[in-house]
């Protein structure tokens, strides 16, 4: 098989397509109906109240990616990083989730995230990242708070 | 246009042929809907699947890291999630097997040549770009550093 080389992530793309207007997504979320705070030009923020609670989601559109965040969806817990049981099971999760992700931010705490490309970014693909969100944070929560629980069992 | 059918028209396995001639990579079909091919980057050489499925087109480097008999340990477990913060696009995890991968999974509906650049630029370079430090995790973990 003859083999390709890696190009980088920002190869052009022909012909080129505009991504999302930040005037856009206020249309998606009316059309959606959610409420929302366009808390800078090309920052959005909503909320949603699940089972498990309520989740701030953060929306960035860039020229490149929109990215939907839940930041902080879990905070580590006091003067201690997340243990192998929690980093075992959200890395595990992300192999179940289909579009979202989990990961550890830079203070150590867990989020919840959808990337999209902006070009070609529409209506349904805004659908697709809040839902995935929303049923993600929501079905998985129980069993986070499960880890952390287990791992701080073993600390002490 | 309705902003609904605008983005209604699901891509095919067929387009993912087409896209990767387009592309210049070449491939093999394993299945109908699963294509294998391969990129050598800096760092290694990776075997990558994508797969076309009725709401998604995934594209996987699955291992990118073998687990060792006992699993991950907590460096290579925070190393893999950590990335996952930084990785556009790309997401890694651990499989049922234990091992580590990274994929790039997107909508199939809508989904243009643009996506599949990005998402095989995607997965080519943080493969490459996250492997090592990972193995590095590895040999941390493995000497109780």
């Amino acid at each position: 098989m003859r083999q390709g080389v890696a190009t980088g992530i920002f190869a052009p793309c022909y012909p080129r397509r505009v991504g999302p207007a930040a005037d856009d997504i206020a249309e998606y979320f009316d059309s959606y109906g959610w409420g929302y705070v366009r808390a800078e030009p090309t920052v959005y923020r909503t909320a949603f109240t699940g089972e498990t609670g309520r989740y701030d989601v953060w929306l960035k559109v860039t020229d490149t990616w929109v990215f939907f965040c839940i930041n902080p969806f879990v905070r580590k817990p006091t003067g201690e990083p997340h243990g192998v049981g929690t980093l075992q099971a959200v890395l595990r999760a992300n192999h179940e989730v289909n579009l979202a992700k989990f990961a550890v931010d830079d203070e150590g705490d867990l989020l919840l995230s959808v990337e999209l490309p902006a070009e070609g970014f529409c209506y349904t693909h805004f659908c697709d990242a809040l839902t995935a969100l929303s049923h993600y944070a929501d079905g998985y929560r129980p069993r986070i708070d499960a880890a952390i629980a287990a791992d701080q069992a073993e600390v002490v | 246009m309705s902003q609904e059918e605008a983005g209604s028209v699901r891509t095919s396995a067929a387009e993912i042929a087409r896209f990767f001639r387009r592309y210049g990579w070449s491939f093999e079909r394993l299945e109908n809907d699963t294509f294998r091919t391969g990129f050598r980057g800096k760092n290694a050489a990776f075997v990558a699947l994508v797969r076309v499925m009725k709401h998604w087109v995934v594209f996987t480097v699955n291992p990118l890291l073998k687990a060792p008999e006992h699993g991950f340990g907590l460096a290579t477990l925070r190393a893999l999630a950590v990335a996952n913060q930084h990785a556009n696009l790309a997401k890694l995890g651990i499989d049922d097997d234990g091992d580590a991968f990274i994929n790039v999974e997107l909508p199939a509906e809508g989904f243009e040549f643009c996506h599949f650049v990005a998402a095989l630029g995607a997965l080519a370079h943080f493969a490459d770009t996250l492997v090592v430090p990972l193995l590095q995790a590895q040999i941390v973990d493995e000497r109780g550093l």
